[in-house]
C-alpha cells in the first residue's frame, strides 16, 4: 500500500519564549494588519502572549491559541479606540479628494471599518486564510465571514467608486 | 474596479501596515523574557487598578482574619513597577505553608514576576496573585520562579464572608444552577412544576448539596428602581431541598423576578467557589455562564449578583459586562470613572428597550448614582453593599424616549450628596457589535 500523505503535527513549544521566537514577527505582521498601526500592533502581541503566558499549562495549541489571541486583542484596541477618532477618520474615509486612491487613504478607509469587516478582509486578503479558518477566530460562522466581506468591500467601493 | 482589482489593492494595504509593525519590532528587538520597557509601559495604565486590587485585598483579608488563614502585615511601598498600594506583602499561613508575598495586580503579577526575579524576600516566590470569583471570595495564587517557565501553584485561601448570595434573573419552570467548589458542584439546584392555577404561579425549587449549613430562598420581583420581596424560606442544606412558593401572576411589561439565594455554612468549612454557573433554558435555549473572563477585560472590576452580571475594565479603560438572563447572554459596554479616593466606580450601559444599566464597584464611598440626560436629573441606586463584599450595585434607568447615541452623564455620589466622580457615557447602537468579542468567554451549549 502507497503511504498516505504526510501529516505535519505541530510541535508544542517548550515554553513562551520558544513560542515567541517562533511566532513574534509573523504575529506581529498580522496585527500590524488586523489594526493598521504599527504601535497598536506591538501591544496587540504582547498581550496576546501575555494571555498565552498566563495560560500556558492548559492551552493545548500555543500557537493557535495565540493567533485568537492576536485577533481577540485587535479588536479590544479597535474598541478602545476614541469614537470621536472613529468618526474623523469615517468623515475622511467618506469625502475623499481625488478617485485615484493612494494606499495610505485606502489605509484610512480600512480603519473606518467596523472591525469585523476590517479583520474578514484582512484574514482573507492579506493572511489568505479560507472562511472557516476565519470564522474561527472571529467567532462566528462562515456565512457571517463572507457577510463581512462583502460589506466591507461595499463600503470601500463607497469611497473608491463614488 | 473589480474585485479582483480590490482583492489586490488591500493586499498591498495590509502588507504596507505588516511591514510598518514588523520594521517597528525589529528595531526594538523585542524578547519575551526582557521585554521590560514594553511592560513598564503596559503596566502605567493599570497602577491605579493595582490600587484598587490593593486595597480590596487589604479589605478581603481583614475579613478573613478572625478565621486566621490568611494574615497582612503592611509595609511601605516600595518603588517598583505597579507598586503603589499601600499594602504590598502578604504574609500567608495555610495548607502550602507560609510565607511573605508581595501583592501585585493580577494583570502585573507575571510582569513583576519576569522584571525582578528574586527580589522578593522569598526568593521562590516572586508575585502573587489574587483572583476575585464571583462571589467575592478570593482565590490566592504565588508565581513561583523555579521553573524556566514561571509556575503557578495556587494556594487556596479563602477570605471574605461565607455567605453566599446568588441572584438568577427570570428563573424559569425549567432553570438551573450550580455551585462548585474546585470543579465538583456544592450546591445544584432546578426550578421545576411551575403551573398556573387561577392567575397565580406555582414554583416548586429543588437544590441538592453537599454542605452543612442553611439555605435561604428569597423570590423578589423587580421593576425599575424598586423590589418587593414575593416570598421567602428557609432551609437546612441537605441531600434533597425542596421549596414550594405560591406566587401571583407576573405583570407583563418591566417587571422581573429573581431568585435569591444566601448560603449560610456551619463553622469550619472554608467554600472556596471558583464557578459558578447559572443555565437556563428560556426559549429553548441553555446558556451556562461559566467564567466571563472575557477577550480583552483585562482587569476583573467585579462581580455583582454572581452569576448574572459581572463587569471587567478593558484596557484602555473601557467597562463591560455581561447579563445572565433570558436565555442570552448580553453584554453592554461602558466607561470607568474613579473616584478621588482611589475606588473604582463602574459605569455602563446596556439596552434592552432604552434602559440603561449602571454598574458600580461597591465602595462605602460611592453612595449614589445619578444620571444626568440633557436637562433630565436622575439619581439612580444606591449601593447595596460596602467594598467588605466585593459586591457592586445595579441601577437601571429607562428614560423616556430613545436613547441610543445620547450622551449620558453619570455622577458618583458620596454620602452627603457630593460628587465623587464623572463620566459620560455614550449609549451605543451598536453594542452588539461590541459584544461580539466578549462571547468568547461564555460557555454556550444545547
Amino acid at each position: 500500500m502507497a503511504p498516505g500523505p504526510t501529516t505535519s503535527v505541530p510541535t508544542r513549544p517548550g515554553d513562551v519564549a520558544e513560542l515567541f521566537a517562533q511566532e513574534h514577527r509573523s504575529m506581529v505582521r498580522l496585527a500590524g494588519a488586523l489594526v493598521g498601526d504599527a504601535e497598536a500592533a506591538q501591544e496587540v502581541v504582547q498581550e496576546a502572549f501575555l494571555r498565552v503566558h498566563r495560560r500556558w499549562a492548559s492551552v493545548d495549541e500555543p500557537a493557535a491559541y495565540l493567533r485568537v489571541a492576536v485577533v481577540s486583542a485587535a479588536k479590544n484596541h479597535h474598541r478602545t479606540v476614541s469614537r470621536s477618532d472613529r468618526r474623523l477618520l469615517r468623515a475622511r474615509a467618506v469625502a475623499p479628494t481625488s478617485t485615484d486612491l493612494g494606499a495610505s487613504d485606502l489605509g484610512d478607509a480600512l480603519r473606518a471599518l467596523p472591525f469585523p469587516q476590517r479583520a474578514a478582509l484582512a484574514l482573507r486578503f492579506y493572511a489568505g486564510l479560507p472562511d472557516d479558518e476565519i470564522a474561527a477566530l472571529l467567532g462566528c460562522r462562515s456565512a457571517t465571514v463572507r457577510s463581512h466581506v462583502r460589506r466591507g468591500l461595499a463600503a470601500l467601493r463607497e469611497v473608491i467608486e463614488p | 474596479m473589480t474585485t479582483t482589482d480590490l482583492a489586490e489593492r488591500l493586499a498591498a494595504a495590509f502588507a504596507a501596515d505588516a511591514d510598518a509593525a514588523e520594521l517597528m519590532s525589529a528595531q526594538r528587538s523585542p524578547r519575551f523574557e526582557a521585554d521590560a520597557a514594553v511592560r513598564q509601559r503596559r503596566l502605567r495604565p493599570r497602577v491605579g487598578m493595582t490600587a484598587f486590587a490593593a486595597l480590596a485585598l487589604v479589605v478581603l483579608v481583614a475579613g478573613a482574619l478572625v478565621r486566621s488563614d490568611v494574615t497582612v502585615r503592611t509595609v511601605p511601598p516600595s518603588e517598583g513597577a505597579g507598586r503603589d498600594a499601600s499594602v504590598d506583602r502578604v504574609r500567608g499561613v495555610g495548607e502550602d505553608g507560609d510565607g511573605l508575598w508581595p501583592v501585585v495586580g493580577a494583570e502585573s503579577a507575571f510582569a513583576l514576576a519576569e522584571q525582578q526575579p528574586g527580589a522578593w524576600d522569598d526568593p521562590d516566590v516572586v508575585a502573587l496573585r489574587y483572583l476575585e470569583d464571583h462571589l467575592g471570595n478570593t482565590r490566592v495564587a504565588v508565581v513561583s520562579s523555579h521553573s524556566p517557565s514561571p509556575q503557578t501553584r495556587e494556594v487556596e485561601a479563602t477570605v471574605g464572608p461565607l455567605d453566599v448570595e446568588l441572584h438568577l434573573v427570570r428563573y424559569g419552570p425549567t432553570s438551573a444552577w450550580t455551585v462548585t467548589r474546585a470543579s465538583t458542584p456544592v450546591l445544584s439546584g432546578e426550578g421545576g412544576g411551575s403551573s398556573f392555577v387561577g392567575g397565580r404561579t406555582q414554583q416548586s425549587l429543588r437544590f441538592t448539596s453537599s454542605l452543612d449549613g442553611e439555605l435561604d430562598v428569597t423570590v423578589v420581583e423587580q421593576t425599575v428602581g424598586d423590589e418587593r420581596e414575593l416570598a421567602t424560606a428557609t432551609q437546612p442544606l441537605s441531600r434533597a431541598i425542596e421549596f414550594a412558593f405560591d406566587l401571583p401572576e407576573s405583570p407583563a411589561g418591566t417587571h422581573r423576578r429573581v431568585l435569591r439565594l444566601r448560603l449560610r455554612l456551619e463553622g469550619g468549612h472554608r467554600l472556596l467557589l471558583e464557578q459558578v454557573s447559572s443555565s437556563q433554558n428560556a426559549g429553548g435555549r441553555s446558556v451556562t455562564v461559566k467564567d466571563i473572563a472575557a477577550p480583552g477585560a483585562s482587569t476583573l472590576l467585579g462581580a455583582a449578583r454572581a452569576g448574572v452580571l459581572t463587569a471587567m475594565e478593558a484596557d484602555g479603560g473601557g467597562c463591560a459586562f455581561g447579563l445572565a438572563g433570558s436565555g442570552a447572554i448580553d453584554f453592554g459596554v461602558g466607561q470607568v470613572c474613579r473616584t478621588t479616593t482611589g475606588v473604582v466606580a463602574a459605569a455602563a450601559t446596556w439596552l434592552e428597550d432604552d434602559t440603561v444599566v449602571v454598574f458600580g464597584i461597591g465602595s462605602a464611598k460611592v453612595a449614589a448614582v445619578r444620571i444626568t440626560r440633557g436637562n433630565e436629573t436622575q439619581e439612580v441606586g444606591t449601593v447595596e453593599a460596602g467594598l467588605e463584599s466585593q459586591y457592586g450595585f445595579v441601577a437601571l434607568f429607562a428614560p423616556k424616549g430613545r436613547t441610543k447615541g445620547e450622551p449620558i452623564r453619570i455622577v458618583a455620589l458620596d454620602d452627603d450628596g457630593s460628587e465623587l466622580a464623572t463620566t459620560d457615557v455614550e449609549v451605543t447602537p451598536s453594542w452588539q457589535d461590541e459584544a461580539a468579542a466578549l462571547t468568547k468567554g461564555v460557555e454556550v451549549s444545547g
